[in-house]
């Protein structure tokens, strides 16, 4: 069974309260994953590739369509954030939360029966998964983006996630060896914890060494099965006549 | 179709019956950068087309006003240059030359097939996107994977141009 099922889904926006024009941002998408399967999604700026990832968590309900995680609808049932459940990584650190990037990593289970050092221990963990150990105590206004990302990744994978979700995770990490270290370790999450991994990236570069690289534009997803062949037309009488 | 000459040849003949200087002059214009291919070639290709019978001979009125011994297509050659054009292609590192060069042989006014070979061309593309780089120790390894890269980010963006072309052509374009 798949492990993500998206079928025949669209989204659409109203734009603004004074246009009532809507805006497709999704355009009969269909799309399963498999268990431990890395797979990018390809996409310019507007193409609905975020709106892709936002319906995939179950955040965002489609317009039509259904999105099965583990066979059941989200529409019933969120799994985002459950252990064995979805995860959706941000980069965005609210300070509230607190000020380290231990802090940050462990706040996803607070309030979860779990005492501060137990969720800081199991933290301490997730950043050593992500090579992120040495950003512990750093103030996460000062992490970079290649340090951002890590410890972004680690506070997703905090609660045992089946499925990772990433918006372009690779934006602002600088290219060649950031970059690829940080393709390395989504490979890794997806091959060797057998995390299932769907990242959306802007640049083609970045899909170098992942399972299944599909482009959406337009709100149409490409790739997710491979191109029927064409239907042949035969030309009109006419057109053969013209011709010859 | 084996020979992938022969059916540009065929598609020009189609585009419009003509001659052998003719359809060769065409030919450079239309294939240039995708087909090396020499007069005689074309030459070659007009005679194993017309054994094939995909195409027969024509009486062609020059802008002069004289006539030249010519070709035009027959329905064999209509159809064999459709099934052609809609051959599956296996996702290969050749697979964007071959479908440039169908593509290439498309009447602009056929959307189907453009749109079938555009899908053709970003799945060939995308494959190779997804290889696994080659683990860069040497700055030359890098360089040949950095270029690698860009070429396909290039291909992409023109993959993206083309469907908004296309959208716009059949004025399907959402708001």
């Amino acid at each position: 069974m798949s492990l993500l099922v998206l079928d025949e889904v669209s989204k659409r926006y109203s734009r603004g309260r004074r246009d009532a024009r809507e805006r497709v941002a999704l355009r009969s998408v269909s799309l399963e994953l498999a268990e431990g399967e890395f797979v990018a999604v390809w996409g310019e700026p507007r193409s609905g590739r975020t709106t892709l990832l936002q319906v995939a968590a179950g955040v965002m309900p489609p317009s039509e369509g259904v999105v099965q995680f583990t066979g059941k609808d989200l529409a019933h049932r969120s799994a985002l954030g459950e252990p064995g459940g979805i995860a959706f990584t941000s980069i965005r650190f609210q300070r509230v939360i607190g000020d380290s990037a231990l802090e940050h990593v462990a706040a996803p289970l607070m309030g979860r029966g779990l005492s501060v050092l137990r969720a800081q221990s199991r933290a301490f963990q997730a950043l050593k998964r992500v090579d992120a150990v040495a950003c512990a105590e750093l103030d996460a206004d000062e992490l970079n983006h290649t340090e951002a990302i890590r410890v972004a990744l680690a506070r997703a994978l905090i609660t045992g996630p089946r499925l990772l979700l990433v918006d372009e995770p690779m934006l602002g990490v600088p290219p060649a060896r950031g970059r690829d270290a940080t393709l390395a370790l989504l490979r890794s999450i997806a091959h060797r914890d057998r995390v299932t991994v769907l990242m959306t990236v802007g640049d083609a570069t970045e899909l170098a060494g992942v399972d299944r690289a599909l482009s959406i534009d337009n709100g149409e997803l490409r790739g997710a099965r491979r191109p029927e062949p064409g239907r042949v037309i035969e030309l009109r009488p006419d057109r053969t006549e013209s011709s010859a | 179709m084996r020979s992938t000459v022969n059916a540009a040849v065929l598609s020009l003949v189609i585009e419009r019956p003509s001659y052998g200087g003719e359809i060769g002059r065409r030919f450079e214009d239309r294939y240039d950068g995708l087909l090396a291919s020499r007069p005689q070639h074309v030459y070659k290709a007009l005679d194993q087309l017309k054994l094939q019978g995909l195409i027969e001979p024509m009486a062609i009125e020059t802008d002069n006003g004289s006539t030249r011994d010519g070709y035009r297509a027959t329905a064999n050659g209509a159809r064999a240059y459709r099934g052609w054009l809609r051959t599956p292609i296996p996702l290969s590192k050749d697979a964007p030359l071959e479908i440039m060069i169908r593509l290439a042989s498309t009447r602009p006014e056929d959307i189907d097939t453009a749109e079938f070979l555009l899908d053709a061309y970003e799945q060939a593309v995308l494959a190779t996107a997804s290889r696994r780089p080659v683990r860069s120790k040497s700055v030359i390894d890098r360089a040949l994977d950095e270029e690698r890269r860009v070429v396909v980010g290039a291909r992409l963006r023109w993959t993206a141009w083309m469907r908004d072309e296309l959208r716009a052509h059949t004025g399907v374009r959402e708001q």
